[in-house]
C-alpha cells in the first residue's frame, strides 16, 4: 500500500474551482477583484473578527502587522524557535530582531518562559498555534497587556482552531494566516490573511498591502505590494467551503491515531490533548524513539512522513548573528531530534490509516 | 537557512499565463507601435495644442503607455471620455509631491519638468487590440476638442 502525506489533486478533481478561474478571465479583475472581498468577509466571519485582508502570504501577514503597529528597528518580538522559519523572518523582514523562547509538551510557546525573555526593547510576542493546535493564549495575554504588548498569532497552520470555542485570529491584536496550497484552507499559489478587530489597524494593513495608495492617485505612506491574488482568492474560496468537513476529518483522523499510538509509549509520544481546544491538525506530530530507522521503515512500507521542523530556527545558519547556542531550548531541541508528522490529511482513507498504525507499530514490538 | 529571506515567488498559475503571453510579445509589440505610429500622425498638425514627445529612431519604444502633453488637459480628458475613450492620466500626482514624500523634504516646484508635464500629461489607449478604426476615432475625438 502507499500513503501519500497529502494529495493535492484530489482537491481540484471535480473541476468546479476551474470553471470559476475560467470565469474571471471573462472578467479579468485581477487585482483586488470582488473574490477577494468576498473571501475577505467569510474569512472575517470564521475568526469572529470585524476584519479580515487578503495578502501575498503568511509571511506577509506577520510581517504587516508588525509594520503597521510600529514595531521594528530598535524592537524585540518574542517567537518560538520551533516553527517555519517565516515566523521568525517576518520578524526580521520588519527590522526588529526576534527572540525565541522554549516550547512545552504540546509544541507550544512556554508562557513561563516568555516572561523570562522580556526585556525593555520587547513591543510584540508572536505565538505560533504550530500543527493546528492554539498556543496558550490566555497566559501569554497574562504575561503581554499588563506590560503593553502586542500579541499577534502566527495562525498560519491553526484556521478555524480554538480554546473555549473562541476562533484563533480573533485572540490577539492580529492573527496571521497562511493560504499555502497544503493548508487546511489553501490557494493553488502563496497567499495569506490578516485578521483583526482594530480598524486603525485594519486600514493600515490595507494602505501597506497597496502600495500605501489611499485612492488611485494619493500615496499616503510608502508601501509594499501584498495582495491577496483574485484567482488565488477563488480557489481559497472554494477551500473555505469544505473547511468544517476537512477539519472534522482531521480531527478524526487524529482520535484514531491517538488511541491506536498511546500504549506504544515511551517509544511513540502523543502530546497531551486540552479538552477545550479544538485542534485543527494541520499536521499530526508524534515523538518517535529512534526516528530516522522508523521513517526508513515506513517508506520501504509506502508510508510518506515528513518532519516539521528538524532543524530550530535558532540553529539555523541564518541565525547565526542572534547568537544562540545549541542548548538554549533543550525541549524544543530535543524534540526537534524525535518529531515525526504522519499523513492525516482529508482524503486519508481508514484503511490507509489502520495501514500506517500498524507499520508504526510492528517497528515497535516487531 | 542560509539567510532571513522573504515570500516573493512567481507564482505558477501566472507563469502559465505569462508563458502563453510571451509566445506573442512580438505581435503584441508591432501592434502597439503602428497604433502610436497612427496616432502621431494623427496628431502631428495639432502642434501648438498638443505636444508628442520626440521619437528617436534608435530606440525602439513598446508602448506600453501612448501620452502626449495636451492644452487643457482636463477639459479634454472629460471630452474624450465623454465620448466612451478610457483616456487616463500616469500619473496626475509626481511621486516628490505625494504626501509619503512629506518627509523627504521636497516642494512645489523642485522639479519643473515633471510637475508642468503632470497637469499636461494625457493616456490614449494603445492596446493590441484596437482597430483601424477605434484609432481613427480617438485622432477624431481629439481633433474635435481643439478644431471645433
Amino acid at each position: 500500500m502507499r500513503v501519500r502525506y497529502v494529495d493535492l489533486p484530489r482537491q481540484f478533481e471535480d473541476g468546479a474551482v476551474l470553471a470559476r478561474i475560467a470565469d474571471e478571465f471573462q472578467r479579468c479583475q485581477f487585482i483586488l477583484g470582488p473574490q477577494v472581498a468576498q473571501f475577505e468577509s467569510r474569512f472575517a466571519a470564521l475568526c469572529g473578527t470585524s476584519f479580515a485582508l487578503g495578502l501575498n502570504s503568511g509571511t506577509d501577514a506577520l510581517f504587516l502587522a508588525l509594520r503597521a503597529l510600529d514595531v521594528g528597528p530598535g524592537d524585540e518580538v518574542v517567537t518560538a524557535p520551533n516553527s517555519f522559519v517565516a515566523s521568525a523572518g517576518a520578524i526580521v523582514m520588519a527590522g526588529a530582531v526576534p527572540v525565541f523562547v522554549d516550547v512545552n509538551a504540546e509544541y507550544l510557546m512556554d508562557p513561563a518562559a516568555l516572561e523570562d525573555a522580556i526585556t525593555p526593547r520587547t513591543r510584540a510576542v508572536i505565538p505560533v498555534h504550530l500543527t493546528g493546535n492554539p498556543a496558550d493564549m490566555d497566559a501569554i495575554a497574562a504575561v503581554a497587556r499588563p506590560r503593553g504588548l502586542h500579541v499577534i498569532e502566527d495562525a498560519a497552520q491553526a484556521v478555524g482552531a480554538t480554546v473555549d470555542g473562541r476562533v484563533v485570529g480573533a485572540l490577539g491584536i492580529a492573527g496571521a494566516f497562511s493560504l499555502y496550497p497544503l493548508k487546511n484552507v489553501g490557494a493553488a499559489g502563496d497567499g495569506g490573511m490578516l485578521t483583526t478587530s482594530a480598524r486603525e489597524l485594519a486600514d493600515r494593513v490595507a494602505l501597506l498591502r497597496h502600495h500605501g495608495l489611499r485612492d488611485r492617485d494619493a500615496c499616503e505612506v510608502f508601501g509594499y505590494n501584498s495582495r491577496l491574488d483574485t484567482l488565488q482568492a477563488i480557489v481559497a474560496d472554494a477551500a473555505l467551503d469544505r473547511l468544517a468537513a476537512v477539519t472534522e476529518t482531521r480531527i478524526r483522523h487524529a482520535a484514531f491515531y491517538d488511541a491506536a499510538l498511546c500504549d506504544l509509549a515511551p517509544d511513540v509520544v502523543v502530546p497531551p490533548r486540552r479538552p477545550h481546544v479544538r485542534q485543527v491538525f494541520h499536521t499530526y506530530v508524534i515523538q518517535a524513539e529512534a526516528r530516522p530507522r522508523l521513517i526508513a521503515h515506513l517508506d520501504a512500507r509506502g508510508v510518506e512522513t515528513k518532519i516539521h521542523y528538524p532543524i530550530p530556527i535558532h540553529l539555523q545558519k541564518a541565525a547565526e548573528h542572534l547568537g544562540y547556542k545549541r542548548g538554549a531550548f533543550p525541549v524544543c531541541e530535543a524534540q526537534s531530534e524525535r518529531i515525526l508528522s504522519l499523513p492525516i490529511h482529508e482524503h486519508l482513507s481508514s484503511d490507509e490509516q489502520a495501514y500506517v498504525v500498524e507499520r508504526i507499530r510492528e517497528f515497535y514490538r516487531g | 537557512m542560509e539567510i532571513f529571506g522573504y515570500n516573493s515567488r512567481l507564482d505558477t498559475l501566472q507563469a502559465i499565463v505569462g508563458n502563453h503571453l510571451i509566445k506573442d510579445v512580438e505581435a503584441i509589440t508591432t501592434a502597439r507601435i503602428r497604433n502610436a505610429r497612427a496616432l502621431d500622425v494623427g496628431l502631428a498638425d495639432l502642434a501648438g495644442r498638443v505636444r508628442i514627445p520626440p521619437r528617436d529612431p534608435r530606440e525602439r519604444h513598446v508602448f506600453h503607455l501612448y501620452m502626449f502633453e495636451a492644452d487643457d488637459r482636463d477639459r479634454l480628458l472629460a471630452h474624450l471620455v465623454s465620448r466612451g475613450i478610457e483616456a487616463k492620466i500616469h500619473y496626475p500626482v509626481p511621486l516628490h509631491l505625494q504626501p509619503a514624500s512629506r518627509r523627504l523634504g521636497y516642494k512645489d516646484g523642485d522639479f519643473p519638468v515633471a510637475e508642468g508635464q503632470a497637469t499636461r500629461i494625457i493616456t490614449l489607449p494603445v492596446h493590441q487590440h484596437l482597430t483601424d478604426d477605434q484609432v481613427s476615432y480617438m485622432v477624431e475625438s481629439v481633433r474635435r476638442f481643439y478644431r471645433g
